[in-house]
């Protein structure tokens, strides 16, 4: 069983090397299949592992033991599997889909090697079994979400776009790398099994410095309120990236060290509502900036920020199971999603905004499926898989008050209708651009994942999911008017998406459209009441602050450094001998010193 | 006995640094610092044999590698010097700065 494990781990690295060693020699879809075919046979080593419900520690050498032990560990147990399977399942429907969607492409070999490298370190982060490796793991997903947002390196908006990632990142892993050293300080171990045994020792105040420090590596990676502008950037990248780093797997990262951390944040509730309350926020935000947008794939990009933000307020609300049930459902049908965005992009010549689409719904039959099944789920509409994770959410959030509730029904109304704004610009309407023949192997596995959109409502069957984190939730008794809510305002977002799409003019009206275009009238009430005020106030500071007080000491010390450098200057003279002489000289004096200091 | 093989040390390492700070041509400089080089393991090689201690001796053996890389990076300045001005004065070289 331990062979299998550090098996599934590996194959993805070991395809990945050679893809890109030799990837140059092989024919496209050759490399393409290799690197399928490693990513299968994880999942494949995975779902042994869980069918056979083998749980264990997997310790494979020490790394050092200064001053601490860190062993490179792997943890196999129902939440770190389950994950795995998901993103091992997820990764392969993409992989297979980008065989034929980069097959013009020249880096195509660079592509897969990069994709399994992902694979690789997003199965160290989740099998982790210490933080440290978990870190590691952490680190590698956030290199290789950089390599492939910046994948096509001649666009210059793609690079930016791509540092702007790695660089955002960094602030959340330095927040994750002191929640680390705090969680050291407490427990002196970093071991997942160790600190949930000693957790009930340590002192409450330093664990919630380590949940905070946590949560902000978490913020980083899962894209939340402040540091959530990398991720609509991040689409500049190839839309199976997109579909697989952006959506699916990696920014859910922060979500799973929550889940992961589940033990240490039912400790601090007081954290976890503020998590709870970030999250919904940044749900909430994002759900409108996702209905002014235009571009296809940052609406979806969007749309991501905003469903991570229902699952940090179901895990931080300490309803494990449901922020995990959430995250399953979402990586199938966000995927989705994105793949048939690119469907879309591909048989439009790479057209991406909206407002230029319309009509395709009589050429890409599929696609127009495929993307209805994808907009339904994400709007939470009954049969779909993600009506029962979102809507868990929604309910459980009751018990924490009435804030984070109407939060999020509110979000849920603007989701469905930004998603169906999308669907109707894009599928409705009159043909502006001519799409060509959409194309069969893109459309086949997007099946697949439409399949496990629709299903993956039973996953949670019986409590499956919520069983994994030891407890069930609290069940409220719940009006029956509340309980109905969400689905009521899902429905009132399509109606009114629909309603407010004008068929003739193709484009919106409605007051709702109007006060998001000017930002809810915020600037307007900022400028006249705030911001002239605050001209004036700075306009006495200037001078009273600005030029007699600062510029004096700014001046002095520009003059101060100039004398210095003239000083400086004249020892510069160039003269190699001048230099040596100078140096003996000290070294002469400074051995005098000493022998004289200890004679 | 040993206390003389010091002193023969130290003068050829202080005589070493003398031809570096009074002659003007490259080559002497060069010649200078192996000179301090060689000076240095030699002292090395007598602290190990009298503390009796081969971890001197390994530095020793170091330090030759690390002097012939160094005069192998001097002779390459040393033509470039040659061909950008025609002779190796290095006071002639003020104006590189450095």
């Amino acid at each position: 069983m331990k062979t299998l494990l550090f098996l599934s781990i590996v194959s993805p690295l070991f395809t990945s090397i050679i893809a890109g060693f030799y990837g140059y020699r092989l024919k496209k879809h050759i490399i393409g299949w290799i690197s399928s075919g490693g990513v299968f046979l994880s999942f494949i080593f995975l779902l042994v592992l869980y069918i056979k419900k083998a749980f264990f520690e997997m310790n494979l050498f020490e790394w050092t033991n200064i001053p601490f032990k860190i062993n490179i560990l792997f943890l196999s147990d129902r939440l770190s599997i389950l994950m795995g399977l998901i993103v091992a399942c997820v990764s392969f429907i993409v992989h297979v889909y980008s065989i034929y969607y980069m097959e013009e492409d020249e880096g195509y070999f660079r592509f897969f090697s990069y994709l399994n490298l992902f694979v690789f370190s997003m199965l160290v982060l989740v099998l982790a079994g210490n933080l440290i490796v978990m870190f590691i793991g952490w680190e590698g997903v956030g290199l290789c979400s950089y390599l492939l947002i910046g994948f096509w390196y001649y666009k210059e908006s793609a690079s930016k776009a791509g540092v702007k990632a790695f660089v955002v990142n960094r602030i959340g892993d330095a927040g994750f790398l002191l929640g680390i050293f705090s969680i050291l300080f407490a427990c002196n171990t970093l071991e997942f099994n160790e600190i949930k045994n000693l957790l009930n020792t340590v002192d409450p105040q330093i664990l919630i410095f380590a949940g905070i420090f946590l949560f902000i590596g978490a913020i980083g990676k899962s894209a939340q309120f402040p540091l959530y502008i990398w991720l609509p950037d991040a689409m500049e990248g190839p839309t199976p990236v997109s579909a697989l780093i952006h959506a699916a797997t990696m920014v859910t990262a922060g979500v799973y060290m929550v889940l992961r951390l589940s033990f240490l944040y039912s400790l601090i509730p007081e954290i976890g509502y503020f998590i709870a309350l970030i999250g919904s926020l940044t749900a909430f935000y994002s759900a409108l900036c996702a209905v002014k947008e235009d571009d296809l794939k940052r609406i979806l990009a969007y749309s991501t920020i905003s469903q991570l933000g229902y699952m940090f307020a179901g895990a931080g609300l300490s309803f494990y199971g449901k922020g995990f049930f959430h995250l399953i459902t979402h990586a199938f049908f966000k995927a989705l999603l994105f793949l048939t965005a690119g469907i879309i992009m591909h048989s439009l010549n790479g057209e991406i905004n909206i407002k230029r689409m319309g009509g395709l719904l009589k050429k890409l039959k599929h696609t127009h499926l495929l993307f209805a099944i994808g907009a339904l789920s994400l709007s939470a509409i009954p049969p779909f898989g993600s009506y029962f994770s979102k809507e868990g959410i929604i309910h459980e959030s009751l018990n924490a008050g009435y804030l984070i509730y109407f939060i999020l029904v509110l979000t849920s109304f603007l989701t469905s209708l930004y998603i169906f704004r999308a669907y109707f610009h894009v599928f409705q309407g009159h043909e502006k651009v001519k799409p060509h023949k959409e194309d069969k192997r893109l459309v086949y596995p997007s099946y697949i994942l439409a399949f496990f959109a629709i299903i993956s409502g039973f996953f949670n069957f019986r409590g499956h999911i919520d069983s994994i984190f030891g407890k069930t939730e609290i069940h409220l008794h719940i009006p029956f008017i509340l309980s109905l809510l969400p689905l009521i305002f899902s429905i009132a977002g399509i109606l009114s998406a629909w309603y407010f799409y004008d068929i003739r003019k193709e484009q919106e009206k409605g007051f709702i459209f109007e006060l998001i275009e000017n930002k809810f009238y915020f600037d307007k009430i900022l400028s006249v009441y705030f911001v002239n005020v605050l001209f004036k106030i700075s306009g006495y500071l200037e001078k009273f602050l600005e030029l007699r007080t600062i510029d004096r000491i700014v001046n002095g010390a520009g003059k101060i450094s100039l004398l210095t450098g003239k000083i400086g200057i004249s020892l510069q003279r160039g003269s190699l001998r001048f230099y040596l002489k100078l140096l003996f000289a000290f070294i002469s004096l400074l051995i005098f010193f000493f022998m004289f200091r200890y004679i | 006995m040993m206390g003389f093989y010091y002193f023969c040390g130290i003068l050829l390492f202080i005589n070493g640094i003398l031809i570096m700070v009074l002659r003007k041509g490259f080559i002497y400089i060069l010649i200078g610092i192996e000179l301090s080089l060689n000076a240095l393991s030699f002292l090395f090689f007598l602290a190990s044999r009298s503390l009796g201690n081969p971890h001197g001796e390994i530095f020793a053996i170091l330090l030759f590698g690390i002097a012939a890389a160094g005069i192998a990076i001097g002779l390459a300045i040393l033509i470039n010097l040659v061909k950008a001005k025609g002779t190796q004065d290095i006071e002639e070289f003020k104006d590189t700065g450095g």
